[in-house]
């Protein structure tokens, strides 16, 4: 179980990696418009 | 127009070229000082393919950086170099491929929103994660038994969880922290003041726990408990500002209408371009079609139609001639013409129909405001009972008793409670919103719950605008053609709705309206007077209007709502009579609202025959012709005598007094103009059938909100003993507040589902 030393560490790093992404991704205006998005590619010329 | 004005050749759009014009909708891209990001609204872009297109041929251009167009909110955000490209060369170009764009004005305040909203979004965000994380860790202490862990490796995840808590603590749950002390600094006990403490009490016996276990305080850590509750209740702040958001949406759409610039005569008789905010009365405008009238005028050349849809709720374009007055806000269709600005800014019906719906959208309704009141007292028993256990367990055990003390804060959280009301209004008001219901404010959906009575108070609100024609009577030596003929060439250029009406009847029976015709006239009130070749060949002048106006002396008795003669010196040529024809979906709502348990009247100012014809056609037991305003009000008194609750529904605009006394108001129709509309409610276009469900909607939304009060009260009543007798845990606190809430605001969105076509089903 040593190797739990290293990876819950690890593990909480990467969360904070991982909200950095979700702070992209809100900040870019991801999350607001969720339906037009999905029917853009079917409806391009 | 006889003269072309002077820009044509020029691009149009030159004036926003200037940066203090550009400013009002284009924000500065904060790294490249000359990067600006710009908003516009675009008309006909409605579907996915149409921003393809705006955004492949803008994207073409020089110094344009990106190009984002949405078709859901007709919008589209344009990145672009103020050192090689100006706004007027994009805009040309947008209007090049057939999407004319306006500068979006307001941008501030949408960016406002959508920041407010962002930054709730990743507050719940932040702490959901981190939540999930802190589980993790939190559950092999639930499951494993004493040995089976390491104590390093137990502590290691205590300090994993402290780390993972930390942002949830310093960052999502920021906006309790401060509100609380904002309250607690004007000495006032707000709701956020229990859970701030029961927040904070949980974090230092934590921290203590981890950091420095064998206190009093004991090695227990709550930081899953924590981590929850501050997450649900980020969950119902977050729902909060996205129903608000939805409600202001609609009030955006309006506000986005007006353009930014527009076209002045200048002293020397040229066109210029100047900023919409410089408009003073008395300008003279020019305005092309498909734009937007920027201020209250008359039409001073030129004759066009307008779009007055989004003020006055008629559907069908308005003749604008020479002289007619145009309303800021409505859109010009079909060709050019020059205004006379006669009112600017706040004194327009536009602002005043954008004021009204603001004001809707803050108003508290009463059932909220008692909320309120109760919340004081309340919030001082969470308190108390909170104490009460601290004393209660400090003896035995102190640890538990802060935990206990935790548990009836958090238990009672009146999140649930204060949730119950705005969420159901919200989203009632949301759902009208979107089914072109605006609500002047927000008691009336209470007001509207409660109604037994409901008075028509204009047979307008049951009978299409639309007259039918009946010719009763022609003169027998003549021929009945030819007199078709006659009426259908003069009634041709008229822009009267009954002349209009004539016109199609005439032509749906095969008339030709090209006969020659000479010193055609219309009396404003009376008629028109013509002078025509008979079929034997002599002159005849020939007369067509009421009664009156043509010298009938007397009216024959008919039950139809107006009398048309067409005359000849002394002969009676013909006599038409005009009767409304009820609206497609009246006679099925009526006998809805009827079957229902509410009694309707009608009461109208026309006269007695017609009336009693319409509500006999109708259903309507109890109605009244030739009613003035004070009868009416006489009449809504005495229901209210009888302990009636009465809703007026009319065009809301002639009653002031009657619309006061009676329980709440609905106007509604086509061609009602909002602004001066005193009602609570307005229904935009024509379908009565809307009341029924609207009636049937409001009484569900009422519904609901007792629901959610009755289920918020009895879970704060069933949780605070047990909570101070020390058998609920934190965290089992923080689910069941949790589940309170979301209960609340999922019973709330069920209002977000309106079916327009009639009474909703599981009603009373």
């Amino acid at each position: 179980m040593e190797i739990a030393f290293l990876l819950i560490p690890l593990a909480v790093m990467l969360v904070f990696v991982i909200l950095g992404g979700l702070w992209w991704a809100i900040q870019t205006g991801q999350f607001e418009d969720l339906e037009e998005e999905g029917s853009r590619i079917l409806e391009h010329d | 127009m006889s003269n072309t004005p002077s820009y044509s050749s020029a691009n149009p759009w030159q004036g926003l070229d200037i940066q203090s014009e550009w400013e009002r909708f284009s924000q500065r891209e904060t790294s490249l000082p000359h990067v600006w990001i710009s908003h516009v609204w675009v008309d006909h872009m409605n579907c996915a393919a149409c921003s393809g297109r705006i955004e492949h041929s803008i994207k073409s251009l020089p110094g344009v950086l990106s190009v984002h167009a949405s078709a859901a909110s007709k919008r589209v955000r344009v990145v672009w170099d103020a050192q090689k490209i100006s706004p007027s060369q994009w805009f040309a170009n947008l209007n090049e491929i057939g999407y004319p764009a306006l500068p979006v004005n307001e941008y501030s305040a949408i960016s406002d929103r959508t920041v407010q909203q962002r930054k709730m979004l990743w507050r719940l965000v932040v702490a959901v994660f981190c939540m999930m994380q802190v589980m993790m860790y939190a559950y092999p202490t639930y499951t494993a038994s004493s040995n089976d862990m390491a104590p390093d490796m137990v502590q290691l995840m205590k300090w994993a969880s402290w780390v993972l808590t930390l942002p949830v603590m310093l960052f999502s749950a920021t906006p309790f922290l401060s509100q609380a002390w904002a309250s607690l600094k004007q000495r006032q006990l707000g709701m956020d003041v229990p859970v701030s403490l029961g927040i904070v009490a949980a974090f230092v016996m934590s921290t203590l726990a981890t950091f420095a276990p064998g206190g009093w305080w004991g090695d227990v850590v709550y930081y899953d408990s924590l981590t929850m509750f501050v997450s649900f209740l980020l969950i119902g702040r977050w729902l909060d500002v996205k129903l608000r958001n939805r409600t202001a949406g609609a009030l955006e759409n309006m506000m986005r209408r007006l353009p930014n610039a527009v076209l002045k005569k200048s002293d020397a008789g040229e066109w210029v371009q100047i900023a919409a905010s410089n408009i003073n009365v008395g300008d003279v405008l020019y305005v092309r079609p498909g734009e937007v009238f920027a201020a209250d005028g008359k039409v001073l050349a030129g004759n066009t139609s307008a779009d007055e849809s989004m003020l006055t709720g008629e559907s069908d374009p308005v003749m604008k001639p020479l002289g007619a007055s145009v309303i800021a806000g409505s859109g010009n269709l079909t060709s050019a013409i020059e205004m006379q600005v006669e009112q600017v800014g706040e004194g327009t019906q536009y602002h005043a129909l954008v004021n009204l719906m603001a004001s809707a959208s803050t108003e508290k309704p009463g059932i909220a405001l008692l909320a309120d009141k109760v919340a004081q007292p309340f919030l001082w028993g969470v308190l108390l009972a909170a104490i009460y256990a601290v004393i209660y367990w400090w003896t035995t055990d102190p640890a538990k008793a802060i935990m206990s003390a935790v548990a009836v804060l958090v238990v009672t959280c009146p999140c649930a409670l204060s949730l119950a009301t705005p969420a159901a209004m919200l989203a009632s008001a949301g759902t009208f919103a979107k089914g072109g219901i605006l609500i002047r404010r927000l008691q009336a959906i209470q007001a509207i719950s409660e109604v037994d009575t409901i008075v028509f108070d204009k047979t307008g609100t049951l009978t299409e605008n639309l007259q039918q024609v009946t010719l009763e009577d022609s003169h027998a030596s003549w021929d009945r053609q030819w007199i078709l003929d006659v009426i259908a060439t003069m009634s041709r250029d008229s822009l009267h709705p009954v002349a209009k009406a004539l016109h199609g009847f005439a032509l749906q029976h095969d008339a030709q309206d090209q006969l020659v015709m000479q010193d055609w006239q219309e009396i404003v009130g009376g008629g028109m007077s013509a002078t025509f070749h008979a079929p034997n060949g002599t002159l005849l002048p020939v007369k067509l209007g009421n009664a009156e106006f043509c010298g009938v002396s007397c009216e024959a008795e008919s039950e139809a709502l107006r009398q048309v003669y067409v005359t000849s010196g002394e002969i009676m040529l013909a006599r038409l009579s005009l009767t409304e024809q009820v609206k497609p979906h009246a006679r099925a709502a009526i006998s809805q609202l009827i079957a229902h348990g509410l009694d309707i009247q009608l009461l109208s100012g026309d006269r007695i025959a017609p009336v009693k014809n319409l509500a006999s056609q109708l259903g309507i037991q109890n109605a009244a012709g030739l009613q003035k305003a004070e009868d009416k009000l006489q009449h809504v008194k005495l229901l209210q005598q009888q302990g009636r609750k009465v809703l007026m529904v009319g065009d809301g605009l002639n009653d002031g007094p009657v619309i006061a006394a009676a329980h709440t108001s609905i106007a509604m129709g086509s061609g009602v103009p909002l602004t001066q509309a005193q009602a609570d409610m307005v229904v935009l276009g024509n379908d009565i059938g809307v009341l029924v469900s609207l009636i049937s909607h409001c009484k569900k939304t009422i519904l609901i909100v007792k629901q959610n009060l009755l289920w918020a009260a009895l879970y704060n009543a069933a949780g605070v003993p047990l909570a101070i007798l020390g058998l609920l845990p934190a965290w089992l606190a923080g689910l069941g507040m949790a589940t309170s809430s979301l209960l609340v605001l999922l019973n709330a969105l069920r209002l977000t589902d309106w079916d327009k076509s009639g009474w909703q089903k599981g009603q009373a």
